[in-house]
């Protein structure tokens, strides 16, 4: 699990990817990029490689890749995409 | 590359929609992809349904029925009017998946299928499918909001369905009479094309049925009536031309 900083209290995110596919590699080093910039103390990120994990789809309710998932703080929020559109993914992230 | 000899027919998988598995002599193109086009209430969801409602309880075949429009527990209750025990098959032969992305997803970015076919192929050889149907996929593609990326998607399914082997039905709605032209292309990607139509004649209603095209093997190209009977659709006769032949459908 990649540990990053963030200033707001325990931001949780889960990243689902599909392998080395260009959008989800894209989606690993935008989300990177958000995270130090925008939220550079405590976020936790884990990364589900659904070729890895198929299952995990189907249990979490993810249909396609890249999808990220703030799990905390509440409400949780999905972003589908590469997430290059950085202020919609700020949106989201910042969401209370 | 070895080149399929020359007589080798392509084989077919019943439907159980009395009629079209006549004017198309045994069905679907098994292991090969059919597009079902039609506008709202035509009965798309009802033919690929019964489709494999038919492969699961005559021939124990399991499907995969994937929705991206309506949910299944929607498509399931709907489908009650048939008596197909769907809820009763749901536990064995048939997966329903529900894909329908909710309204407050937000997008960023481009996506793709990947990761959704890969979970789809772990589960079709958990289930040993042999059927798997997209309802309504045009509903997820058109949020790429660009066509390129759209037809990338279509020619990654293509390509996953050839590669698994299974037999595939992908419904599409067009609005209009023709096909909406932003998927024609799928009409030439796919191995069979069935029209459906539901429209009103100076007062009355009619559905019908059309095969448009269908790569390897003869069909009756006209355009049949439909009726929805408590065993599904079913084609009837326009007259001259009786389906008199029964299909057999042992191995």
């Amino acid at each position: 699990m990649a540990k990053i900083r963030v200033n707001k209290p325990g931001l949780r995110l889960r990243l689902y990817i599909a392998g080395n596919a260009p959008n989800s590699l894209r989606a690993i080093t935008n989300l990177k990029a958000i995270c130090d910039e925008h939220f550079p103390t405590e976020c936790v990120l884990e990364i589900v490689d659904l070729l890895v994990h198929p299952a995990r789809a189907l249990a979490d309710g993810i249909i396609v890749t890249p999808t990220l998932l703030k799990l905390s703080p509440l409400p949780v929020q999905k972003v589908i995409g590469t997430l290059s559109d950085t202020n919609q993914v700020c949106v989201a992230l910042a969401s209370r | 590359m070895k080149l399929n000899s020359p007589h080798t027919v392509v084989t077919k998988m019943l439907t159980g929609i009395q009629g079209f598995d006549e004017i198309t002599d045994g069905g679907l193109p098994r292991g090969r992809t059919t597009l079902v086009m039609g506008g709202p209430g035509c009965g798309k969801t009802v033919f690929a349904l019964q489709s494999l409602v038919t492969g699961a309880t005559r021939r124990k075949e399991a499907g995969i029925f994937v929705a991206f429009e309506e949910s299944t527990r929607q498509i399931v209750a709907n489908a009650a009017t048939f008596g197909w025990d769907l809820p009763g098959l749901a536990k064995k032969k048939l997966f329903f998946l529900d894909a329908q992305l909710s309204p407050d997803v937000v997008k960023a970015g481009e996506f793709d299928l990947v990761g959704m076919l890969t979970v789809l192929q772990a589960k079709a050889e958990e289930i040993r499918a042999k059927w798997i149907v997209f309802d309504g996929i045009d509903v997820l593609l058109s949020l790429l909001d660009d066509s390129v990326a759209e037809r990338r998607e279509i020619y990654r399914i293509r390509d996953w369905l050839f590669q698994t082997g299974l037999t595939g039905i992908i419904t599409q709605k067009i609005s209009g009479i023709d096909a909406d032209h932003r998927y024609g292309f799928l009409q030439f990607m796919v191995d069979c094309v069935v029209v459906l139509r539901h429209q009103v004649v100076d007062g009355s209603a009619f559905r019908n049925l059309r095969v448009m095209k269908y790569r390897g093997s003869g069909f009756a190209a006209d355009e049949f009536p439909i009726t929805l009977t408590t065993a599904g659709m079913q084609l009837t006769n326009r007259g001259p031309t009786e389906f008199q032949y029964d299909v057999t459908d042992e191995r």
